[in-house]
């Protein structure tokens, strides 16, 4: 069985069951049913590696799929996306004054 | 790319008197609120004019089709690429004994697929593409000959426009779906649509008329004080900009019933008030920075001020859908009325594909940050849609920068006007 990440960012392995998430809706819907506890210890571990895990991950090429360590790293990198909007943008999981609702993201 | 601006403020300093038809008062907001009204407009515009409804990369090859759910006109319709390659739309309906056509599982679940006939599965019936009848099951139980003129899937018209399909759910419509978008139409013609695309889809049902949303996508005023947070970048850009502190737009410009801004703001760059990331994805809410993607000239539309200033354009095609043209590429919104008081909003963002992982994390960071965006303005819609509700106040009080709001609701006051008078006359 391959590593779930790239041997330099072990570190950060047990981050992966829950939000190594590929789909974007999915992870949307991870963000707004998380504390802001939660994603800020996301943000404070995942942040400070983000630019060497983008330049790790662009080493691939493009048209092939990535090895199955890379992609976990890369859906880390997208889940750092959508935490880093409630992070650092509206200081709270949902976007701020829009109550329940929600965009089904479908690709 | 032709230089001249085609749009220019008017010397008075305001885009009122370029139009004075729209008139300068307050706009009775009923048509927002009316269940009378909206049965109306759902009569006189949304089933007589042309509705986009899905590109043609969605019928990729002889045989596609895919389902549209139509509630406010009571149907359902498939649209299809036929083995002519001609792209045509249908009542999803079998016309034996009224069968739904096609769906799987669940009748009023949108679907996709490819199918060489229209095959209705209750008694077996087959239909070419085209509609006309292949053949019933059963021959030998027929009473009489079938009438294969009258006995066909019945058809909506259909037709394409830069990849784009409208149908028009008015039999006796004659105007073409071109000569329906009329100048802003050609003004766009020879943009990029082809692709190829990335596509990013997302989909909402709001508790609010549709048109509140068009009018919250119809005006920059709002930005600095409802995206103060999530565009103070610009804002903050924008007010080191003397000429134009408040990001107002560089252009407005009718059309017909249609309509469209150009909006000013180059954001797709690092700004001093850029975030962290955006810093580490190299990235923003308009587009990845200093990557203002290169797809041929600009069609002479586009930019009408010719502004080195200039963000992105959105066109507001009568009734329901918009496009809206950034660096990042093309996106559409449309709105489909589901009640009075609620519609659902797709938003499909076409970009260039990705060439790297760096382009493609870089895309990441703009679809996400739309959707909170979208998101910050779909915010305060259902609340003002229950005030509204109210009936305590009766009017909008429009400036000049939401001149195309003033248009929308006077546009689709006509259209139900004239149809009345019409539905009176032919009594």
């Amino acid at each position: 069985m391959s590593s779930q990440l790239p041997e330099q960012f072990k570190d950060l392995e047990h981050l992966v069951p829950e939000w190594a998430i590929e789909d974007g809706h999915q992870r949307y819907l991870k963000r707004v049913n998380s504390t802001m506890k939660e994603l800020q210890a996301f943000y404070d571990q995942v942040f400070p590696r983000g630019k060497e895990a983008i330049g790790y991950i662009d080493q691939f090429d493009y048209q092939q799929p990535l090895p199955e360590d890379a992609a976990n790293l890369r859906n880390l990198i997208y889940s750092l996306i959508t935490v880093a909007l409630a992070v650092e943008v509206w200081r709270q999981p949902r976007v701020k004054h829009s109550a329940n609702t929600v965009l089904t993201r479908l690709s | 790319m032709n230089q001249d601006p085609i749009v220019t403020k008017p010397a008075s300093g305001f885009w009122a008197d370029a139009y004075p038809e729209l008139g300068r008062g307050p706009v009775s907001l009923e048509d927002c609120v009316s269940e009378e009204f909206y049965q109306k407009e759902i009569e006189h515009v949304f089933k007589k004019t042309w509705l986009y409804i899905g590109r043609v990369e969605q019928l990729p090859q002889k045989g596609s089709y895919f389902t549209r759910e139509l509630g406010f006109a009571k149907t359902s319709v498939i649209v299809s690429r036929g083995k002519d390659d001609v792209i045509r739309a249908f009542h999803n309906i079998c016309p034996h004994r009224g069968n739904k056509m096609m769906w799987q599982d669940d009748p009023f679940q949108e679907i996709q697929g490819v199918a060489p006939m229209f095959f209705c599965r209750f008694h077996g019936w087959r239909f070419n593409l085209d509609g006309s009848l292949i053949a019933p099951s059963r021959k030998d139980l027929l009473l009489e000959e079938i009438d294969t003129d009258a006995c066909r899937v019945p058809s909506i018209h259909c037709e394409v426009w830069e990849g784009f399909i409208f149908i028009n759910l008015n039999p006796d419509n004659t105007e073409s779906v071109r000569d329906f978008l009329g100048e802003f139409a050609e003004g766009i013609e020879g943009y990029s649509f082809a692709g190829p695309h990335q596509v990013y889809k997302f989909k909402a049902e709001l508790q609010c008329n549709w048109k509140i949303f068009m009018d919250g996508f119809a005006e920059s005023y709002h930005g600095p004080y409802l995206h103060a947070r999530s565009f103070g970048a610009l804002t903050e850009v924008a007010k080191a900009d003397k000429a134009n502190p408040y990001t107002d737009a560089l252009a407005f410009q009718l059309s017909g019933p249609h309509r469209m801004f150009s909006f000013y703001g180059e954001p797709s760059k690092q700004t001093p008030f850029s975030r962290p990331i955006e810093c580490l994805t190299e990235s923003s809410p308009a587009g990845p920075w200093n990557k203002k993607v290169d797809r041929g000239p600009m069609p002479k539309g586009l930019n009408p001020t010719r502004s080195e200033k200039y963000g992105f354009d959105s066109f507001q095609f009568f009734p329901n859908f918009v496009l809206i043209f950034s660096s990042s590429g093309f996106t559409t919104h449309a709105h489909w009325p589901t009640g009075p008081h609620s519609h659902i909003v797709e938003v499909d963002m076409y970009f260039l594909p990705p060439t790297t992982h760096k382009e493609r994390i870089a895309q990441e960071l703009t679809v996400s940050f739309l959707n909170d965006v979208v998101l910050e303005d779909a915010s305060p819609l259902e609340g003002m849609q229950a005030m509204l509700n109210s009936r305590s106040i009766k009017e909008f009080y429009l400036n000049d920068e939401e001149i195309l709001v003033r248009h929308l609701h006077k546009v689709i006051a006509d259209y139900v006007d004239a149809g009345e008078k019409q539905k009176g006359a032919a009594k």
